[in-house]
């Protein structure tokens, strides 16, 4: 819900430019590249919007009282369409270490959620499973964004010939693939929890007995593909539909080398 | 050449074969590329295609055979040779390189076999990566991934341009596969972490590391002595800038060069090949763009310093890196295929999981390119 009496200013990450067409303006949010074209035929209003660098809904209103109604509805419908910020927001976003991820979520996150949705990724709980040449890099993805846990599964010791693909180095070969990369990611993110799972996966119960110690999973990643992608996925399937688990068939498995997701 | 009688053919591993006996077609799957090949054969010589196990010789497997049935089976065995589907089991081992390089790039030698077709055009092509002397300006997120990924296909002759250090927020978007403490106290340049990385990735690897920032001032010759390859991911003051500096440079000395993406406002576009004469150069692409975009003019931010206002993700940098290394490799390998030689560029579309891409021909009237 949007509070009027909180600073905004125009994201700095979104441009406006006339069109062609009298009075449509676009903003482009350059982040996702998304375009939105608003028609605006009050000239102050678009020189309020072009100059937005730190005032309230309430005291644009109280400034421009004959057009208070049109400040109210436009700049309300910025703020969801996440073209304008609350500037508070703005700070936190400046002070961050994550102040990329966190730009690029405000583009899809109007202002005043930012960082209540900031903090449900913190407490969410993802399962990888096959931490390979895809897996590994997937992984890092995955912490980058700020997720609470995971829980890398692979049975695989590192072997030279994975070293042209993923996240491994000669000094990892030998070692636990799910290891290795659990080492490094406590180091690289701090706040993120890393459980790991060595077994080979044979058997849908064993999906279903992690997920009990989990408690909780908010998404599955099948990046395994041994014996192949189909196999380990009807494994994996049959337990996260029961439980109402989104799941993605990750892509890059054996027959599928260069697709994206499945 | 004619396949001697002790030959012991081998059908190689990555390929599945599937058999229309009705239409006595035979379809050859290469698992890595995904390529097909349709062969029609007579029943005995599909029925032979099991016995393609490097255990049954020539000799034994025509043994019974009548003189018109031997000729025809030498045929066919020549055929599927040359089109790589027949291999020596040992062919990996047989490659001039050593063999912890091979072996660690086992899967990518596969992969080259399934589109260059024999062992010798795998072994040239990888000969050309490893010879190769790449410079790449820019280790941000983009660049310093695209190094990564070029190690890892075997490329091993690096000039590393960028003076900045790695910072308490790399670890947003960099691919960092080594421990670092990125606090500002102890400050960790990107050259010299990323040389430390290449040196755990291959430890033949040459590096000359510089320090600096591509300027009007710097001296190309002695910058990119010997380089064979030039890679830009600089964008300061903007990528427009100093890609122009570059490509005019090597459009002038026939260097081949990559304008890499991943940059602001482009988080996931795939970059542009530049091939002397043959692409458009950067100076195309400023006019292309220029024209294009004539009546696109953004209103002045009210924001002054938008420098921490813009997002990013590590997925997407290395979207745009893995695009670039494609787009090295196919170079490299030599397909021939058309995509390597025109222009444009692609945009990957978060929202809808799509790619733009438009295309950009050379400027006719061009100064740098152009006769």
């Amino acid at each position: 819900m949007i509070d009027k009496t909180e600073n905004l200013r125009l994201r700095p990450s979104v441009s406006i430019v006339s069109t062609a067409t009298e009075n449509v303006w676009e903003f482009f949010l350059s982040n996702t590249r998304q375009v939105r074209h608003l028609r605006i035929r009050d000239q102050r209003l678009i020189h309020l919007v072009t100059q937005l660098n730190g005032t309230s809904i309430a005291d644009l209103v109280k400034e421009h009282p004959d057009i208070g109604s049109e400040i109210a509805h436009l700049f309300t419908a910025l703020v969801e369409w996440c073209i304008v910020e609350y500037q508070s927001v703005s700070k936190t976003i400046f002070d961050s270490t994550h102040y990329r991820t966190l730009n690029f979520l405000s583009d899809f996150i109007p202002s005043y959620a930012l960082l209540s949705e900031q903090r449900r990724f913190r407490n969410s709980k993802v399962i990888l499973i096959g931490c390979g040449g895809v897996g590994s890099l997937l992984a890092d993805g995955i912490a980058a964004i700020g997720v609470g846990e995971l829980t890398l599964w692979d049975p695989d010791d590192v072997k030279n010939n994975n070293l042209n693909r993923g996240l491994f180095t000669r000094q990892d070969v030998g070692k636990s693939k799910v290891r290795v990369l659990a080492d490094r990611f406590e180091k690289l993110y701090p706040d993120l929890k890393v459980t790991t799972v060595t077994e080979l996966l044979e058997q849908e119960t064993q999906i279903s007995r992690h997920f009990g110690k989990l408690g909780s999973t908010d998404l599955v990643i099948n990046a395994a593909d041994y014996p192949n992608v189909d196999v380990t996925s009807k494994l994996i399937f049959p337990t996260c539909m029961n439980l109402k688990i989104p799941h993605i068939v990750a892509g890059g498995s054996w027959f599928h080398r260069i697709n994206a997701a499945l | 050449m004619k396949l001697q009688d002790d030959y012991k053919p081998y059908l190689r591993d990555g390929v599945d074969v599937y058999v229309d006996d009705q239409r006595l077609i035979v379809t050859f799957v290469f698992l890595s590329t995904r390529q097909r090949l349709q062969v029609k054969a007579e029943q005995w010589l599909i029925q032979l295609l099991p016995f393609f196990d490097r255990v049954h010789s020539i000799a034994e497997l025509s043994h019974e055979l009548p003189e018109i049935k031997r000729e025809k089976l030498h045929l066919f065995l020549s055929y599927l040779q040359s089109k790589g589907l027949l291999v020596d089991s040992e062919w990996l081992r047989q490659l001039v390189f050593d063999d912890e390089y091979t072996s660690s790039l086992q899967r990518q030698l596969n992969f080259m076999l399934d589109i260059l077709g024999s062992p010798k055009c795998v072994s040239k092509a990888q000969n050309k990566i490893q010879c190769a002397q790449v410079a790449i300006f820019g280790l941000g997120a983009v660049g310093s991934a695209l190094f990564l990924e070029l190690l890892q296909m075997g490329f091993q002759n690096f000039v590393l341009v960028d003076e900045k250090n790695l910072r308490p927020d790399s670890s947003d978007r960099h691919t960092l596969p080594l421990a670092i403490d990125l606090s500002l106290e102890t400050p960790t340049s990107k050259v010299d972490y990323y040389e430390k990385c290449a040196r755990t990735l291959n430890k033949n690897v040459r590096i000359r590391k510089e320090k600096i920032k591509l300027t009007t001032g710097t001296e190309l010759d002695i910058l990119l002595n010997k380089v064979t390859f030039v890679i830009n991911f600089a964008d300061e003051p903007y990528i427009g800038y100093t890609s122009i500096r570059l490509s005019r440079y090597c459009v002038e000395n026939d260097i081949p060069m990559i304008v890499g993406g991943g940059f602001d406002a482009h988080l996931a576009s795939m970059g542009e090949l530049i091939i002397p004469k043959l692409t458009p150069c950067s100076d195309c692409y400023n006019s292309y763009f220029q024209e294009t975009l004539k009546n696109w003019k953004p209103i002045k931010h009210a924001v002054r310093d938008r420098s921490k206002g813009i997002g990013g993700l590590k997925s997407m940098s290395q979207f745009s890196a893995s695009s670039v290394a494609l787009k090295v490799f196919r170079y490299f390998v030599n397909t021939g295929c058309q995509a390597t030689e025109n222009g444009g560029r692609g945009e990957f579309k978060f929202r809808d999981y799509s790619i733009d891409y438009f295309s950009v021909r050379r400027n006719p009237n061009c100064a740098v390119c152009c006769d």
